[in-house]
C-alpha cells in the first residue's frame, strides 16, 4: 500500500484540464434589461432583488476559488443589462478591484453609458473594455435589437473611445445576418473598435422558436471562412476567433479556435446564484447560496460527464480535434436535447 | 469507542474515465489523488468500522502480512486527518 500520492500534488483530471492558466466567470448581476432583442437567451426580465451584499458574498466565493486554484480570474460581468443599477454595479466594481481578479469586462447594451459613467468606469484598472452588441447593419440590427439601437450603439463606441476605454462588439451569427458579418466589421474599423467577437445564434429563452435562424454546417463554415480571411488581413477591429470549430480552419494557427470551456475553465453565475456550466447551456448545477463553488466543481455528475471526451457522441467521439475544440456543448444541447451530441452544425467528415 | 470517521465537508469520487481517486473538501476547495487502497480505506471509514476491522478487510485483498496493513493504514489515517479528511471522534 502506497500513500505517496495523498499530498494533492501529483496529477490529477485537474490538473489535466489545466488547458488555461485563467478561469473564466460569466456573471449575470441581473435578469432586468431595458431591451427586448429578438435574439435574446434570456427567460425573463423580472425585477430581481440586487443587492450589494449578495454580491460581495458571491465575488468572495469565486475570489477564494481563485486563489486555492492559482488561476488567474477572468470576470464577465453583466446582465441583463448591467447599468440599471448603476450604483450597484460600481460598488461591486470597487470591490472586485481590490481582489484577486487579473481582468474584467463589462457586456452591456451600452444604451445607459453616459459620458458620467463611462468617466467613472475609466477609473478602474481591471476593466479590460466594454462590450456591446451589434447584429449586423443598420436595418437588420434594428429589427433585432430595437429601432435606433445601431445609431445609439455607435454613439455609446464612439464615446468609449474618446475616453480611452476598450471596446469590443458582439455579434451573435445566424441566418438572418450572416451576410453582414464582413460588411459590420468594415464599419467597426472605422469607429476603431478594438476587438470583433462572432458567437453562434442558439435558439433558447426568448428566442426558442426562431429554430430558422440556425446555421446549417456550410453556412457556418462559409462565415468562419470569412471571418479568418478578414482576420489575416488585418486586425482592425481584431476578429476574436477562440471558439470551436475554427480549429477545423487551420489546426495549427494558435490564433483561431479553442476547447469548449464547459467543465474545464468557465462557469456562469446567475443574479439568484444559480451556477450554469455556460450562459447557453441552461443546466443548473447548484447554487452558491445553498452550497460552495469547490462542491458545485467538484461533484457535479454533469461536469464528471462532460470532462470525459470519451462520452461525446457522433463525429465529436474520436474527433482528432478533441483537444481544442469538443464542439459546443449549447448548440448540441439546444437543436439535438443532448449535450454530449455531437455539435449539429460541424462541417468536418466523419 | 473513539474512531476515525470521515469529514462531512469531504466528498470521495472515483473517476473512471481517467482511473483516478480523489478526496474533495468543499469547503475548503482541497483536492487529494488517492490510490485504490486509499479510497478504500475512506469508503470503509463510513461504515464505522473499527481499525482492526478497516486491517481484516484489507488483509484479504493483499499479498501482504496484517502487520504491515496495520502499520501504513495508521500512517495514512494519520496522514488524512493531517490533511483534514477524516477526523478522530
Amino acid at each position: 500500500m502506497s500513500i505517496d500520492d495523498l499530498t494533492g500534488k501529483s496529477n490529477s483530471v485537474f490538473e489535466e484540464l489545466n488547458y488555461d492558466e485563467e478561469f473564466y466567470f460569466q456573471w449575470h448581476i441581473t435578469n432586468e434589461c431595458n431591451l427586448r432583442c429578438k435574439h435574446c437567451y434570456h427567460e425573463s426580465y423580472e425585477k430581481d432583488d440586487v443587492n450589494i451584499k449578495r454580491l460581495i458574498e458571491i465575488a468572495d466565493h469565486l475570489c477564494f476559488a481563485l486563489n486555492k486554484w492559482g488561476k488567474k480570474g477572468s470576470f464577465s460581468i453583466t446582465g441583463g443589462e448591467p447599468l440599471m443599477n448603476s450604483e450597484i454595479l460600481f460598488q461591486l466594481l470597487d470591490h472586485l478591484e481590490t481582489r484577486n481578479i487579473d481582468r474584467i469586462d463589462l457586456l452591456t447594451n451600452g444604451t445607459l453609458l453616459t459620458d458620467n459613467i463611462i468617466h467613472r468606469l475609466k477609473e478602474y484598472k481591471k476593466l479590460r473594455r466594454l462590450q456591446l452588441s451589434l447584429e449586423g447593419l443598420q436595418d437588420t440590427n434594428d429589427k433585432i435589437r430595437g429601432i435606433n439601437s445601431y445609431d445609439r450603439t455607435f454613439d455609446a463606441i464612439d464615446n468609449i473611445k474618446r475616453q480611452g476605454l476598450a471596446v469590443s462588439i458582439m455579434m451573435t451569427v445566424g441566418r438572418h445576418n450572416h451576410d453582414e458579418v464582413i460588411p459590420l466589421a468594415e464599419e467597426l474599423a472605422k469607429h476603431d473598435v478594438d476587438v470583433f467577437i462572432i458567437d453562434r445564434f442558439i435558439p433558447e429563452g426568448q428566442s426558442s422558436k426562431l429554430t430558422s435562424w440556425v446555421l446549417s454546417p456550410e453556412e457556418i463554415r462559409e462565415v468562419y471562412t470569412k471571418a479568418y480571411e478578414y482576420f489575416k488581413r488585418t486586425l482592425k477591429p481584431r476578429f476574436l476567433l477562440y471558439r470551436t470549430l475554427f480549429c477545423l480552419l487551420n489546426p495549427d494557427d494558435h490564433h483561431i479556435g479553442a476547447i469548449c470551456s464547459v467543465g474545464n475553465n468557465a462557469l456562469t453565475i446567475m443574479p439568484n446564484g444559480d451556477v450554469l456550466p455556460c450562459r447557453r447551456l441552461p443546466i443548473v448545477l447548484g447554487n452558491l447560496f445553498e452550497t460552495t463553488l469547490y462542491d458545485i466543481w467538484y461533484t457535479s455528475p454533469f461536469l464528471w460527464e462532460i470532462r470525459n471526451p470519451g462520452n461525446l457522441k457522433g463525429k465529436c467521439n474520436n474527433c482528432e480535434y478533441i483537444p481544442i475544440c469538443r464542439g459546443c456543448r449549447a448548440v448540441a444541447y439546444a437543436l439535438k436535447g443532448d449535450y454530449l451530441a455531437e455539435d449539429p452544425q460541424c462541417w468536418k467528415e466523419k | 469507542m473513539k474512531r476515525y470517521v470521515l469529514n462531512k465537508q469531504v466528498r470521495l469520487k472515483y473517476d473512471k474515465a481517467s482511473d483516478k481517486y480523489y478526496a474533495f473538501c468543499i469547503d475548503t476547495g482541497d483536492h487529494f489523488n488517492l490510490n485504490k487502497t486509499g479510497f478504500t480505506i475512506l469508503n470503509i471509514l463510513n461504515e464505522e468500522k473499527s481499525l482492526d476491522e478497516i486491517v481484516t478487510l484489507l488483509s484479504g485483498d493483499m499479498i501482504v502480512d496484517e502487520k504491515s496493513v496495520l502499520s501504513d493504514t495508521i500512517q495514512f489515517l494519520e496522514l488524512s486527518e493531517k490533511n483534514g479528511i477524516i477526523a478522530y471522534m
